[in-house]
């Protein structure tokens, strides 16, 4: 019933991670999510893969074998989640962690976040004013930030 | 006194050197172009955000500015909102963007892309 009750967007959301936490009810607990979330799938688009195979012929990445791109959700931002992307080179891929590939490039999500990305593409945007990684078309995000790095999440 | 007065009127937006390094490259590659056309549109979670694209005609209301040799071709809807902004381009490995430091904003968006004045 509560879920039913989260309002769909609320200006009061804006920078208050916390009261979030408040207005969605407590933190999940990861390891009851069912099993179907967890298995969630996610695209890469082939821009995406492209850009991921330039990028890690780059000099600072160190361990080319195993470089790949990490896919964060994270509370935060001005509707409750927000992406981020980073260079993941370890060598070993954590028990928590998914692997995705495409063309030979690789993305690791871990599953807390795939549980709001499933379904989404991985994607990278060339515009004039920016140009980043980002996720087109999540299924579980019921309200964008114009820039896009920030959703909130159907997912509680 | 009112022509020293416009003389040493400040620009209505300023470009950090990184900005115009990055605006004569994107430049160079669309000859078509005047300049660059910046502009907002109500839309992002701070109401407004900020638009670029190229500049293709001088429109007859637009402000022109031009710093390190780039017009920049302001909105007349738009200059209200941003005068007095600086225009700054960051880079780092996975990203690169235009950011903008407006004196106006009262409240903008954690990405910087939307605000409010």
């Amino acid at each position: 019933v509560s879920r039913m009750a989260r309002p769909k967007s609320c200006p009061s959301m804006v920078r208050a991670p916390t009261m979030n936490i408040r207005m969605f009810g407590t933190r999940p607990d990861w390891t009851n999510v069912p099993s179907s979330y967890v298995e969630g799938e996610v695209h890469i688009s082939e821009k995406c893969a492209e850009t991921l195979n330039k990028l890690i012929k780059q000099e600072w990445i160190k361990d080319k074998e195993s470089a790949k791109l990490r896919v964060e959700v994270r509370p935060g931002g001005c509707s409750g989640f927000e992406y981020e992307f980073s260079v993941d080179d370890s060598a070993e891929v954590e028990e928590d962690d998914r692997l995705f590939t495409k063309n030979g490039a690789r993305v690791v999500i871990d599953k807390e976040s795939l549980r709001h990305l499933s379904g989404s593409v991985i994607d990278y945007k060339e515009e004039m004013i920016k140009s980043s990684f980002t996720i087109s078309s999540n299924p579980n995000s019921v309200q964008n930030c114009s820039c896009g790095t920030s959703f909130a999440s159907k997912v509680v | 006194a009112l022509s020293s007065r416009f003389a040493n009127r400040k620009a209505a937006v300023a470009l950090s050197p990184s900005a115009g390094a990055r605006l004569k490259e994107l430049l160079a590659k669309k000859p078509d172009s005047m300049g660059i056309r910046l502009g907002v549109k109500r839309r992002g979670c701070s109401g407004l955000s900020y638009t670029l694209d190229y500049a293709r005609e001088k429109k007859p209301a637009d402000e022109i500015v031009e710093e390190h040799g780039i017009k920049i071709f302001i909105d007349p809807s738009a200059l209200m909102t941003v005068v007095g902004t600086e225009m700054d381009y960051v880079e780092d490995h996975l990203k690169s963007e235009f950011v903008f430091v407006n004196p106006n904003a009262k409240g903008s968006c954690g990405c910087g892309e939307s605000f409010n004045t």
